[in-house]
């Protein structure tokens, strides 16, 4: 069944665009995992997409959408490897090809782009033009936009534009009756439900998503930094919070603990910030005209005092700035140990003292920022440290106080979403095994 | 409604609420048989006034008996229709296959209030108005004020996807909602929530118009009460350049809550409405505040004479003084002082960049004082014989002259149309045409009425706008859903599928069965 697939796709994208080869396969997998297609794709549009699809219906195969490189796991998926490997012949459709920046619209501020395209190779072409998608954390880079838009990633946020996808004005996709659809892209609309967000994080499952429109801006033209120390992370962090309630709208703040701040920022050829051993760091960044910047900043310091926290100078939020945007943000993205826990704003605090109070029980030490903070929410971001026992079963505590305090990932209407993919794909085509979740 | 269903309809419902709260009067059947759809203030004008009485009235006062309600309605075959204060003005709430009308006004409470995560969570029969006072007595505000806020309800906001005054700041209510209650259209009750897993159900059920379920509680977010409120008026010599000096100003990052652009006639009707200090290039003194309407109901009456030309008589009456009134922009800041001053300053001196005149605060804070007037005032027009209607499309600021050079000249064929520009955002702007017509047979009215819509939206989309920003779509921009969505309307059509399997919410509306 392989070779006929690759042979009927092969006629639609061109022999080398097709491959069964286990090594391409293999790219696609959790490492030590089997494949989790049969025959992996790379078109070069949505026509072709739409294409492969009627082989793939014609000959009983399912529909993966995939990227590549990581090893990790597939779009699909909800959580690593947990994506059941369908039980059919399964066509894995890798968008690498499809990397086109289709229009810059610079008066709008929009960029029309090809799904394959990553975040960073856009930001290249966004940045020789003066402009960013925004202050988002690194990793969000590192994706493809089909990724980035297939799932909602409320981790990836920024400051000013909260959670990524949030700034998807449109999207072409294809559907599993092989039609190739475009929302229709506008600032804002009042036609009926906005159908752009069933296509938003449906991880595959009630679309392709092949193109996407996304708001752009211009970079800052000034950046004030700022930091402070506060006697607790409560302290730092109600400061923080108290900006964004007041209407700021800052471009960047994290809150470190103690631990964090010397370990990330005392070295590298900064001075290591001055912060009392239970102690935190608020560093802030606030960008735009100059004189808004600096009234940003000024309503920041007033909140810092009324807080408890006194100015440390800018060298520790400067050095802060480097790393964020020299590098991954700090090594909780990356670490094995490392846990990234969003939550929404009055839930930063308790989940901060849960995962302390979690890494205490357990005997594990762990290092704690609170960042990507916007006025829907933020993260914990957890680094573990200490033996291996401790540290896992530091990791399952935390895990279980996170979901008591924030509540598992969960589609509230699962019914519903599992009577729309029934009726939109009856086949069962697209990724099947995607949006598996429990209800909220 | 066949007659089948009817029978013992009231009786069925009985079990689902208080007898007193259901009604088959001919005068509550009336009373819910439209919406302030202008289409259908033109039939009111020549005696229709109830054009689609539904069978039942009911009021419910809780969400177990939307729920019951519903069940009835799924178990006889019956149309629901979810009606908030009745000031949709697209026939939203037209119940056109007759059937239940669900008014939700008694489910009007405030339920809580979260000031760390600034949200507040209320019934969706509550008043704009009402609602708004309840956060201000705690030190709060929604930041959502359309101009009919005294008389449309959060649950009609909602199923509308509504627009306030001050959406460059708050945003529209899609941006607001944290979370709703819904009753589907099989009677189940769900809450969205956020969704963390597939698709945003919020951002579904906002804008549904009744057609998926009925909203009953909605969580919003609100913002802490203004410190501080800055307005000013600028005067541009062309909407371009006023324009363009908004779109620079929003894309440096600047967020003045309320941005209003007037064209060159709009301007005009705008200062016939003002007596203040601000004289404009006209240089005259303006009459008193209802100047404005007689203006417009003179133009109305100029157009409704049949034997002359509307368009020349209009540049007889209007238009000769209308090219040297320059166009108008209000602009307002709110928030916390320290930093609305620094917007204020920075903003200023972009638009003197742009070529603006700063008239200083008197027509701002003389906007401010009068921006719900106007509404209350149309039926002067109606009244006269002429219609006057309202078109809110949308588009991203690439294509927006060309947007409203395309609509203003195909309106502009059969009625009189003025125009400004509210609603801004970095990306784009939504254009809010006013225009007036009429004829003294009701038919002619109509025909003009629909030519103008049919013109304009086809105008309106070919120039990559929206049918709607803020008013949604009812009947009377049904016909244009599949053109404005395309392919993307078979997901809709799903959706109704799946929510409403027996097609009992709202139909006919949405451009949908």
């Amino acid at each position: 069944m392989s070779e006929l697939l690759q042979r009927l796709v092969a006629t639609v994208v061109g022999p080398q665009h097709v491959s069964t080869a286990a090594a391409d396969l293999a790219d696609y997998a959790p490492a030590g995992t089997p494949p989790p297609g049969d025959v992996v794709v790379w078109p070069a549009s949505a026509g072709e997409i739409a294409q492969v699809l009627e082989v793939a219906k014609g000959n009983g195969a399912a529909l993966l959408a995939v990227r590549r490189g990581t090893r990790r796991r597939a779009v699909g998926s909800t959580r690593p490897g947990s994506a059941p490997r369908p039980a059919r012949p399964t066509v894995l459709v890798d968008q690498r090809r499809m990397t086109s920046v289709l229009h810059l619209d610079e008066t709008s501020l929009v960029a029309h782009a090809q799904a394959g395209i990553t975040g960073r190779a856009l930001e290249e072409v966004l940045g020789r033009r003066g402009l960013t998608l925004g202050y988002f954390p690194l990793e969000a880079f590192a994706l493809p936009l089909g990724a980035l838009l297939a799932r909602r990633r409320p981790e990836l946020a920024a400051a000013r534009v909260g959670p990524i996808h949030g700034a998807c004005l449109g999207v072409s996709a294809v559907l599993a009756d092989g039609l190739v659809v475009h929302s229709r892209v506008a600032p804002r609309h009042a036609a009926g439900p906005d159908l752009l967000q069933l296509l938003l994080g449906c991880e595959g499952g009630l679309g392709i998503i092949t193109a996407a429109v996304l708001r752009v801006r211009r970079i800052p033209e000034s950046r004030t930094l700022s930091a402070f120390a506060y006697p607790t992370v409560p302290g730092a962090l109600e400061a923080g919070v108290e900006c964004l309630r007041r209407g700021a709208r800052l471009a960047a703040l994290r809150v470190y603990d103690a631990a964090d701040a010397a370990r990330c920022l005392g070295d590298g050829g900064a001075e290591g910030p001055d912060v009392p051993a239970a102690g935190a760091l608020l560093v802030c960044c606030c960008a735009g005209p100059t004189e808004l910047a600096a009234a940003e900043a000024r309503v920041l310091a007033d909140a810092a005092k009324a807080f408890g926290g006194s100015d440390v100078g800018a060298a520790p939020a400067e050095h802060w700035w480097r790393r964020r945007t020299d590098s991954e943000e700090g090594p909780a993205a990356k670490d094995p140990d490392a846990l990234v826990l969003p939550a929404p704003l009055p839930a930063l605090a308790p989940l901060h003292a849960a995962v302390v109070s979690a890494s205490t029980a357990a005997h594990a030490r762990c290092r704690v920022s609170i960042a990507r903070l916007h006025r829907g929410g933020g993260c914990v971001l957890v680094t573990l440290e200490g033996d291996k026992r401790s540290r896992e079963r530091a990791h399952d505590r935390i895990l279980e106080a996170a979901a008591t305090i924030v509540g598992e990932p969960c589609d509230p209407l699962r019914e519903a979403t599992a009577a729309l993919r029934a009726v939109l794909d009856p086949g069962d085509i697209m990724s099947p095994g995607s949006l598996a979740v429990a209800p909220c | 409604m066949p007659p089948a269903a009817k029978a013992g309809l009231v009786d069925a419902l009985a079990q689902a609420l208080d007898r007193t709260r259901i009604s088959s009067a001919a005068c509550d059947r009336t009373a819910y048989a439209r919406d302030l759809w202008p289409r259908g203030l033109i039939g009111v004008a020549h005696g229709d006034v109830a054009p689609s009485p539904p069978d039942v009235v009911v009021w419910p006062e809780t969400t177990a008996e939307v729920a019951a309600i519903v069940k009835v309605a799924v178990a006889r075959g019956v149309p629901v229709v979810p009606f908030g204060a009745g000031s949709g003005v697209t026939g939203a709430t037209w119940p056109t296959h007759g059937g239940i009308m669900l008014d939700l006004k008694r489910m009007n409470r405030f339920v809580a209030l979260d000031g760390d995560a600034l949200t507040a969570t209320f019934e969706c029969g509550i008043v704009g108005e009402h609602l708004e006072h309840e956060l201000v007595r705690r030190g709060y505000t929604m930041g959502h004020f359309p101009s009919s806020i005294f008389c449309s309800t959060l649950g009609g906001w909602l199923a509308a996807r509504s627009a306030g005054q001050a959406s460059t700041r708050y945003g529209k209510i899609e941006d607001m909602v944290q979370g709703l209650e819904v009753v589907t259209g099989s009677g189940q009750v769900v809450r969205t929530g956020t969704s963390t897993v597939g698709p945003d159900w919020n951002q579904i059920f906002v804008g549904s118009e009744g057609t998926l379920g009925v909203i009953t509680e909605a969580t919003v977010r609100i913002a802490r009460a203004p410190e501080v409120q800055l307005m000013r008026g600028w005067e541009f010599a062309r909407p371009s350049a006023g324009l363009e000096a908004i779109r620079r100003l929003l894309q440096r990052g600047l967020r003045p809550a309320f941005v209003r652009l007037y064209d060159e006639i709009d301007t005009f009707i705008a200062h016939l409405g003002t007596s203040g200090p601000w004289r404009g290039r006209a240089g005259r003194r303006a009459p008193g505040p209802d100047g404005a309407l007689d203006e417009l109901r003179r133009a109305a009456l100029s157009l409704a004479i049949p034997h002359v030309g509307p368009l020349a008589r209009a540049a007889l009456g209007l238009f000769d003084r209308v090219s040297r009134s320059g166009c108008l922009l209000v602009l307002g800041y709110e928030g916390d002082r320290a930093l609305c001053t620094a917007e204020e300053q920075v903003g200023n001196a972009e638009l003197v960049r742009a070529g603006g005149r700063d008239l200083g605060p008197a027509p701002g804070l003389r906007w401010l004082e009068h921006r719900y007037d106007i509404s209350y005032k149309q039926s002067k027009v109606f009244h006269d014989g002429a219609f006057v209607d309202t078109m809110e499309v949308a588009t991203t600021w690439e294509h927006l002259l060309e947007m409203y050079e395309a609509v203003k000249r195909a309106v502009g064929r059969h009625a009189m149309v003025m125009a400004h520009f509210s609603h801004a955002y970095p990306e784009g702007c939504s254009i809010y045409f006013t225009f007036v017509g009429g004829s003294s047979s009701r038919r002619e009215a109509e025909r003009i009425y629909d030519a103008c819509w049919r013109d304009g939206l086809h105008a309106a989309l070919g120039a990559s706008g929206t049918v709607s920003h803020h008013h949604g779509i009812g009947l009377s921009k049904a016909g244009f859903m599949q053109e404005h969505h395309g392919e993307l309307m078979a997901m809709l059509r799903a959706l109704k599928r799946v929510l409403d399997p027996a097609g009992i919410m709202n139909p006919g509306k949405l451009g949908l069965p």
